[in-house]
This record gives C-alpha cells, structure tokens and sequence, in this order.
C-alpha cells in the first residue's frame, strides 16, 4: 500500500510540473519578456523529465486523472480571478504579489532538488533540467507580477508542492525509518512536525491572500509592517525542500550530505532573492541575503566538521575517508587527511568561499544595502557553481557502496538467503518484483522506487540488518587506504587552507566589481572598499604559495624549491595578476582613472583562479602533482568558468561606456609608473600561462606532446620582473598627475651609485659571485635603499623616525615593507637558484663526504618505528666552519600504501641550507626488511638488520642551497607588508558619517525611497 | 554603444594596449617554438619507446619520453648511485639511466617520465625522473603513448 504511496507521490510530483509550466505559459500571454523561452523550456524539459522518472515505475495512464484534476482546479482558480469583480482591486495587490511570486520560487526550488537528488547525479538530462529550471525559477516570478487572477491557483501550487515534498520524502521515510534507532525515528516525527507546520504557515498564506481579494485591498497594500511575519513561512517554506532531502538521503544512507544540501538551498535563496531584489521588498530581502549567507557558511562548516569527525572516527563505510585514512594514522594527520584529495579539498575550498563571504556580510554593513546585498549575491552564485560541483562531481559524503559495482550481485544474495529462509508468501512477491530491478546494478532509483519501500515494509518483522547495516557489510577495507604519505606532514594542516585562502579571496574583489558594473557606477568609492580585500587576499596568496614551495622543497623532493610546474603556475599567475590588480586599484581609488582596467584585472584575477582550480583538476595538464582526473569534473568546472567569465565580459561590454575617467595625468607620474607596472606583471601572468597552456596547445594543434621547461621560464620570468624591480622604488616617490623627472633623478642619484657600488664590489670581492647574481644584488640594493628613501627623506625632515613612520600612512608602509620583501626574495632567489650544489654518492656509516667546504660524515643508520611506518633513520654530522651539527634523515616504508617516502634531513642557516636525503639501501635483506608487516619483523631479524645496516652503504644525496630561507622570508615580508597596508586608517574608520557624505557608487533610487520611508 | 573611444587621447591608448598584447602575444608564440629560445631544456618533445626505436628522436637534444616502467628491469648500477630501468609502451622498450635518488612513487610496473638526452648506444641519459603523486595518476602523455599501442584495453594497466 504505502509503495502506491510512493507512486502516487511521483505522479503528483508531475501534475505538479505541469502546473508549474501552466502559469509561465499563461503569464506569457499578457506580457512576454525575452526570457520567456527560457521558462517555456524550462517547462518541457521538466515535463520531459518527470515523464521519463515516472516511465520506470509507472503507468502512464494513471498519470492522466490527477492531472486533469489538478488543470480543472487551476481553471476555476483562473475563472474566479478573471471574472470576479475584483479583478482592478488586485491588480493594485502589488505588496501580496511579491509575496505570492516569491512562494512561487518554492516549488521551482523543490523541482530543482527533487530532479537533482532522485537521480543522485548521473544523468545530464537531469543537470539540465536543474540548469535550465532554476532560470525558471528566476524568471517566472517576475513574470506573474500583474497576473494576479492566478493568485489563488498559485498558492494552490505551493501547498500541493509542499504536499508533494511530504508524501514523496516523509511518508517511505517514516516507513523506512522505524528499521533505525529511536533516536532516527524521533527526528523523523520532528520533520513531520516541522512539515506539517509549514503547511499550516502555507494555507494561512493563503487565507491571507484570499482576505486580500475579497475585502481592504489598500490596507494590505501595506503589508511591508507584516513582511516580518510573512517571510518566515516563506523562509520556514523554503526550509521544507531541505527538510525533504535531509531524510531522502538518509534512506539512501549517506547521512552526512545533509549540511551540504542545506547549504546549497541556502545559498539558492541568497543568490535568487537579492536578484529579485528589484521587485520585491528591497530592503528587508537585502538584508535576507546577509542571514542565508551566514547560513550557508555556518551548514558548510557543519559539512567540514562532520568529514573531520569521519576521519577522526575513522569511518570507512564512507569512500573518501576510506581511501585516504588509516586506523594507524596519527589523529593530526586524519584532520588533515580531509584535505588530502580532491573531494575534501574542494569542499574545503568551498568553505573558505563562504568565509569569505561571511567576511564580506560582516564588514560591509556601511556600504549602501543594495550594493552590499550585490555582492553577496555575486558571491553566492560563485558559491552555487562550488557548491552543486561539489555534490554533482564530488561529494565527499559519498557511501561507499555507491559506487560499488558488484553492489547488486552480493545484496541480491544476501536478500534472497534472507528470503529463503523467511519462506513467506508475501515476501516471495516482492522477491519476484526486487528480481526485475535486480538485473541491472541497484541504483538509487531501486532504492526509492515503490519495490523498495515494499521490501522495508515486508521486511520489518523479520530478522534481516537494517539497511544501513547490510550496506556496511560491502566496506571492503577494514582499516582504510592511507592517507598520501607526502601529505603525512605539518605542511598538509597549513598550505591548502591559506593557498585556498588567498585563491578564492580574489572572489571578494571580482564581487565588487561586478556589483558596482551592475550599478554602473566604477569610482574611487568603489576602489576604496574593494582595496583591503585585494590586498589580504593577495597576501594569503603570497603566504600559501611561499608555503607551497617550502613544503615542496622538503617533503616532495623535487630538489628544488620551485619546479615551473603547471600546478605551481597555475596558483602563481593568479598572483601575480592579483599584484596588478593591488597596484592599479591604487590609481582607481586615489585618482579615479584606471577604472575599466581595475575591473578587467579583477575579473581576470578571478578567472584565473578558476582555471587553475580547472587545470589542477580536471587532469588536462601534466603535472606531477594534479589530481587523478575525472572528466565529468573537467566539463563543470569549464562550464562554470566560460559562464562566470562569459557572464562578467558581457555585463562590461555593456556597462563599459557608462565608466567615466576623472583623473588625467601627463606621461612621467605615478600613474604612468603604475602603469609599466601593470603591463610588465601582465606580460609575466602571460608568458607564464602560455608556457603553461602551450603544451595543451601544442598537443591539440600539432598532435605532439611536448614539455616546457624551467629554463623557458627563466629565460623570460627573469628579466621582466627584474626590469619590474629596477623600476619599483621610483614609483612610491613620483607624485600623482606630474612629477618633474630630473628632481626624480636628483634624488634616487646616491641611491643607484650607493646600489651599483655594492653590486661591484660584491662581483670583484666574492669569487662565487657571478654577473648574475651580482646585478641582483644591485638590484636588490637598489629596491631596499630606493623603498626607504621615502622614510629617509621623512626622517630628515621630521628628525625622528618615530615622528616620520607616524606621518607615513600604513598602505604607504605595507607597499615599503612589501618591496623590501622583493628585494629578500631576489637575494635568495638568485643564490639559491645559481650558486646551488646538488651531489649523490655512495656512502656507508662512517664514511664523509665533503661539498662546498662542509663535511658530511655518515655516522650510523638504525631501524625505526613509526605509527604507520617503518623506517631507516641515519645519523649525518656536518662540519661546518669549526661547528658541528646533527641531521637524522629517514628512508620511510609505509605499510599500507606501500609506498616509500624520503624525509630529507635539513640543517638550515639563514645564509644556507643543507639537505640529506637517501635513496634506497644498497643490501638485499635491508631493502626488503622494512617492508614488513611489523608482526613479521622478529627480535633476531631486527638484530640481524642493525648488524647489517653498520655497513650497509646508501646512495646520499647532499644539497647545499646558499641563501635558500631568504626566498621564503622575502614572501613572509611581502605578506607582511600587505597586512599592514589593509590597516590603513582610511579603511577601517570608514564610518556612517564619512559614509553619507560620500557618494554612494549604485544609487537607486527606489532604494533611497525605500530607505526614507523607513 | 560605441566601441571606439571618443577622445584622441584615449585612442592613442587603446592603440599602444593593443600593439602591445599583441606584441607580447606574436613574440611568444615565436619564441615557444621550438629551438628558439631558452636553451637547453627549455621546451622538450615528448617521445615514446616505439618512437625512439624507429629513430624519430633526436640524439643529443632534450627529449622526454614516458610509459610504464617495466618489471624487474630495475637495477641499480655498481657505483651504487645510478639507477637503470626500462620504460615501455607495450611494443619497444628504452632503458634509462639516471643518476640520483628516483622519485619515492617511482615503481616498476607503473608510469613515468624522464627528461635528458639519448647517448649513442640508445639509452636515455636522464636528468629528470617523474613519477606521480597520486598512484590513481596517469600522466596524459604517457596515456596517449600507450592507447596509441592500442593495448589499452587489453593490458590492465595498473594506474
């Protein structure tokens, strides 16, 4: 009985559809848009969908009477509203019909997620649907605004919607739901309640609107005094599809997708509410946008916290903790193993997407309500495209035995031996109906189509496991896969988050300035506000690329500390057009020029990010560490990014010739400096993405695969930013409009000589020093003294250097210190890049080794334990300059992976770096001993290996990197430098007073009328 | 809407934008062709074993070559720093020699890349060794190398 239940809710969920589809096609008739084709796509499609669905569980047949039923009602609904002599009253109703369309978004919504999660994600016709739907759901309500005779017949929707969500969720639920625990059971009543509840809300609505038709139109005409009560339905309303959802996952076993589901609708509401924002109540749904924003942020971080918990509890019935977690993995590393791979990264990546939009919601308070309510809607459709990849692609949540192809065949067994045993007759006709489903893989359409509700019902007196139970008996590892051994490492709990940190932060600034081309209005304001979240994005940028390289150069063993690898790239071409993005926001917010090229930067800063969270994921590139490649996630993310991209290019191209230019400056100003700026760091962001992409390219056009290598990159990245260098302190100290060049001249003068000297007599003096590097200690000079002269020439002025700092502003600090940061960075960049020596040798304790001076003696090896692991640790002393020092690196065997790991030993000074690492011993019996289950490894065998491995030689590998920490530090000064900048007086004191004054950059005047009335 | 813009000065600017892209755009696309610029190393083909077998490679240039490293062929030589193994795409073999620490992902019977030069007998004197991160990685090249052997499908391929 309750399986007719299920069918019947799905032939509900059609009639559903079509009236859906009913009021877009006679809305159209009065007034058509351009964007009604959508909605009548939308339409089919959706039909199209639901009649395919219902194909497979169905009759069509029986479709047709609640079909017509449903029409029948929706025509008397349409008669009453036409012929009534109402008719010129309602068409007044205007406040009741924003509320009215946005009900109307409810059961867009719902199709949305119903189509989405009744397929679970595996066919493309069901994306499309969802795609295509959600313009719909955008498009439709705007559309009935003056059709008000169809109130009636539209509240009717929303209640037979809510209907839907009730009987298809809660009811096989509720059956479902009595083989778990009481304590499942009880939040299933809870969500009966809570449904029930907004049912009531719904039909209250509806006696409202009906109020509304038949008697004081005018007083309800002011029903913004009662928005506050009504947009809680509709919030608690909206609420319901989740709700749905939340128990249509639990009956498919994947508890813990829910905060990611909730988050999704969350952030659907965020984004489609300030988008109506227009129509609707304006202020108050700006300020709806704020609280669905901190929502999703709060359901995202529940969704991160729940994975964390996975990993910590070592949860292997769900497949991503099984893949990359281990019962013997230390508990840091199981936190951090939930970045470790694709799917937790991401979902990381998404939350730091939301923090940032939190961030966002959170400071902007004194912007203009409809600009800031732009943003955050800006934001929100970013977070839509990361939010629904994540749960289309590449959901973390996902049971294990999803994807298990032998799934059918083992439950099948186990059924029918339940079955045999049971030796009922009800239970043999279900077993005749599970067997037509049984032929192909069970699939989640099984799951919830009528024979599997059956099967629970029929079930429930006998002794089978529940559902959940029985699933977890296809775990196929009892202690999980590993985590990656070279992310077993303090590098893995930091580099992701503060790279993603400084990725998706470029979002903030692509925000504003679509928000302010969709107000028109691009002007100092808008600079001024965007400034600080360029410049701490950009410096998180600078900390998790620094980190990145780090890490890499001691946990990875590339032997170097940056590889020109397309993974590498792909985070540093972001950066470096960010570093564009922060000097030129300067000259917009200061000088108001530069306005169209500020946006252009910040779309394409963004827009790069994407591609390289495309390129690092979808697997198109070479790299040795993207990762493993999934084409389906190569086609969304390139989707999202033409539709982002895309979308952005063509609201400038019609927004462009509304820019106006203020600021006019001759050819030797700050502007013209920041101007070279530019176009050199642009220069760099395309020669690095063509070296990166010419590959790609090359491969398509000629069909040859070809690889570019690091010195294509040097042979350009050098020079260019090297004349960037040569010309960075002149542009801090050159005046805004004008600046006479021979007094420039005069006052840099001492600094070049001073510069040029130093580099001189370093190139005669140190006989390691070539001309190389020698022009970048020049250079360097040159970046350090010419980045302090402003603070000199204060200093002299003011007589004290507090007196000077004091009369610096902090952005005028921040870029110094940022500068002087680039002048650390060439010095270590140069040495550790030329002068830097790699040696491999043969050694065996006992033996030393001498490089550069320094001698490395081998002292001894012994065997180790770790948690997961064994390994060979040796015992180097180095001798250097009278001291001695003693580094332990270690050849690490871990046993689930069985995958070897080099932990490199490091000594490290300021002026160098010294790094050992081993290969693999060169002794039969060592080489296999430690691949051993610990078990195996006996007292004597051990004996036996310490006896051998005293003379056990290995291949060492010594690398001796000069000045190799300046790199690092450089990056840390010039992040440093962009903190300090962002706390510029200018931005934090920007109050309500500064702010009235100030012209507001998207004015709109219904806002303003909205904001006086209030 | 006008595309161009209105002032002279602002043309002028467009004009210098625009030689400018493309410019830089034109000067890449020259210098990325191979034997142009960079020097040694700087752009590489790639090549795989079969290839090198029928003599398409160059001697003494900078060639990658990729496959899967073949079993048992692994050895590391006397001076006990340089390692030797072969890479195959199912049909040719090469042997590689490197004189190193091989990446620790590097495994017999799973993919690799390596960069150096073929010295007069055959074999590729590496520089580089790359192997992946991931175990599930296959690089892209060394794919297509193989699917080009057709035994794809056949060979199940420990990816």
């Amino acid at each position: 009985m309750l399986a007719e239940l299920g069918t019947f809710a799905l032939i509900i969920a059609l009639c559903l559809t079509i009236i859906q589809a009913g009021f877009p096609l006679i809305g159209t008739l009065r007034r058509s848009y351009f964007l009604d084709g959508a909605g009548r796509i939308a339409v089919l499609v959706s039909l199209g969908y639901f009649l395919y669905q219902s194909r497979a569980t169905t009759e069509l047949y029986t479709l047709l009477i609640p079909a017509l039923l449903l029409a029948s009602t929706l025509t008397v609904f349409s008669l009453l509203g036409t012929i009534g002599k109402y008719y010129q009253q309602v068409k007044k109703l205007s406040a009741q019909a924003y509320i009215i369309r946005a009900v109307l978004l409810i059961p867009c919504l719902l199709a949305i997620l119903y189509s989405i999660f009744i397929v679970g994600f595996t066919k493309p016709l069901v994306t499309t649907a969802t795609l295509i739907l959600s313009l719909t759901a955008l498009t439709n309500a705007p559309r009935l605004r003056r059709n008000l005779f169809l109130n009636g017949s539209l509240t009717f929707a929303v209640i037979a919607s809510a209907l839907v969500g009730f009987s298809t969720s809660i009811i096989p639920a509720f059956v479902i739901g009595r083989f778990f625990s009481p304590a499942t059971f009880g939040i299933m009543i809870l969500l009966l309640i809570i449904l029930a509840i907004c049912l009531l809300l719904l039909v209250a609505l509806l006696v409202i609107e009906i109020c509304g038709n038949l008697k004081d139109i005018e007083r309800l005409k002011g029903l913004s005094r009662y928005s506050t009560f009504l947009r809680m339905p509709l919030l608690i309303a909206t609420a319901i599809p989740v709700l749905m959802m939340i128990v249509l996952i639990k009956i498919v076993g994947g508890y813990y997708t829910t905060p990611n589901i909730i988050a999704l609708t969350v952030i659907t509401i965020l984004i489609v509410v300030p988008l109506l924002h227009r129509q609707i109540y304006g202020y108050h749904f700006a300020e709806l946008t704020r609280s669905a924003g901190l929502g999703q942020f709060v359901f995202t971080l529940l969704a991160l916290g729940i994975l964390v918990t996975l990993f910590v509890n070592s949860d292997f019935s769900v497949r991503y903790v099984a893949e990359n977690s281990n019962t013997a993995l230390p508990l840091l590393y199981k936190v951090t193993a939930v970045w470790g791979a694709h799917e937790g990264s991401f979902l990381l990546m998404t939350l730091v997407l939301s923090a940032w939009t939190t961030a966002v919601i959170l400071f902007s308070r004194n912007l203009p309500a409809l600009y800031a309510a732009r943003i955050i809607s800006i934001m929100g459709l970013i977070s839509i495209g990361f939010l629904l990849f994540g749960l289309i692609t590449s959901n973390p949540f996902t049971p294990i035995y999803w994807e298990q192809v032998n799934f059918a065949g083992e439950f099948w067994e186990q059924l029918k031996r339940v079955l045999e045993n049971a030796k009922d007759p009800s239970l043999a006709a279900v077993l005749n109906k599970f067997e037509i489903s049984a032929e192909s893989p069970v699939s989640v359409k099984f799951i919830f189509g009528n024979t599997g509700i059956e099967l629970f019902t029929a079930f429930k007196d006998y002794n089978l496991s529940d559902y959940y139970t029985t699933f977890r008996r296809f775990v196929p590892e009892a202690e999980g896969k590993d985590l990656n051994p070279l992310l077993q490492d303090m590098g893995q709990a930091i580099h992701p988050p503060l790279l993603y940190v400084g990725y998706v932060g470029f979002s903030v600034a692509f925000s504003f300035s679509i928000a302010s081309l969709m107000g028109g209005k691009l002007d100092s304001a808008w600079a001024r506000w965007s400034r600080p979240w360029s410049t701490i994005a950009w410096a998180f940028l600078t900390l998790g690329i620094m980190l990145g390289s780090w890490w890499a150069y001691y946990e990875l063993g590339w032997g170097d500390w940056w590889f020109w690898d397309p993974v590498e790239n792909s985070s540093f071409i972001p950066w470096v057009v960010g570093t564009a993005l922060i000097h030129s926001l300067a000259v917009t917010e200061k000088r108001g020029s530069f306005q169209s090229w500020t946006v252009i930067l910040s779309i394409i800063a963004f827009s790069l990010s994407l591609l390289g969270t495309f390129l690092v994921r979808s697997g198109v590139l070479n790299s040795v560490h993207s990762f493993a490649s999934d084409p389906e996630r190569g086609v969304f993310l390139l989707i999202f990014l033409t539709l982002i991209i895309g979308g952005s290019l063509i609201l400038y191209a019609f927004q462009a010739p509304k820019i106006k230019s203020i600021g006019r400056f001759s050819g030797f100003s700050k502007e013209t400096f920041l101007l070279v700026n530019n176009i050199i760091l642009i220069a760099v962001a395309a020669t690095i993405l063509w070296g990166t992409l010419y590959p790609i390219i090359s491969n398509g056009i000629q069909d040859r695969s070809i690889s570019v290598g690091p010195p294509w990159f040097n042979l350009y990245f050098i020079p260019l930013m090297l004349l960037l260098a040569l010309l960075m302190p002149l542009g801090p100290m050159v005046n805004w409009k004008k600046h006479d060049p021979k007094k420039l001249l005069m006052r840099v003068l001492p600094y070049a000589v001073a510069s040029i000297l130093v580099g001189v007599v370093f190139y005669l003096t140190v006989e390691k020093i070539n001309w190389l590097i020698a022009i970048c200690i020049t250079i360097a000079t040159w970046v350090t003294l010419g980045s302090l002269e402003i603070l000199f020439y204060r200093i002299r002025r003011m007589k004290t250097l507090g007196r000077a700092l004091s009369s610096l502003s902090a952005s005028s600090i921040g870029s110094m210190v940022a500068h002087i940061g680039i002048a650390v960075f060439i010095i270590g960049a140069a040495f550790a890049g030329i002068n830097s020596i790699k040696k491999t040798e043969k050694l065996a304790p006992g033996q030393s080794y001498t490089v550069n001076g320094i001698k490395f003696e081998f002292v001894s090896t012994r065997f180790v334990e770790g948690p997961n692991y064994n390994a060979y640790e040796a015992k180097f002393n180095i001798y250097d300059k009278g001291k001695v020092f003693a580094v332990y690196p270690q050849k690490r065997f871990y046993l689930k992976r069985t995958q070897l790991m080099t932990e490199a030993g490091i000594h490290w000074q300021l002026n160098r770096d010294l790094v050992i690492s081993m290969g693999k011993p060169l002794n039969t019996f060592v080489k296999n001993f430690y691949g051993q289950a610990k078990h195996e490894l006996t007292q004597a065998r051990r004996d036996h290996v310490a006896k051998l491995l005293k003379t056990t030689s290995w291949p060492i590998t010594i690398k001796y990197k000069p000045f190799m920490r300046l790199t690092w530090l450089g990056a840390i000064i010039m992040a440093f430098g962009g903190l300090i900048a962002t706390l510029d007086k200018r931005y934090r004191l920007f109050s309500r007073k500064k702010l009235a004054t100030m012209q507001a950059p998207a004015t709109d005047a219904k806002l303003k009328l909205l904001d006086e009335k209030k | 809407m006008s595309i161009f813009p209105k002032t002279e000065q602002r043309r002028r600017r467009l004009m210098l934008v625009i030689v400018l892209v493309f410019g830089l755009s034109t000067s890449l696309i020259l210098l990325s062709l191979p034997g142009s610029g960079g020097g040694a190393g700087a752009i590489s083909f790639f090549y795989s074993p079969t290839d090198i077998v029928a003599g398409k490679a160059p001697a003494k240039r900078n060639i990658d070559i990729g496959g899967i490293v073949v079993e048992g062929s692994r050895k590391q030589l006397d001076d006990g720093v340089t390692v030797q193994f072969a890479v195959t795409d199912m049909k040719n073999n090469i042997t590689v020699r490197y004189k190193g620490i091989l990446p620790d992902m590097f495994e017999e019977g799973k993919g690799a890349v390596a960069k150096g030069k073929l010295d007069d007998k055959g074999i590729l004197v590496a520089n580089i060794v790359l192997a992946k991160h991931d175990e599930k990685y296959m690089p892209p090249v060394v794919k297509k190398a193989l699917e080009k052997q057709k035994l794809n499908s056949t060979l199940k391929l420990k990816q």
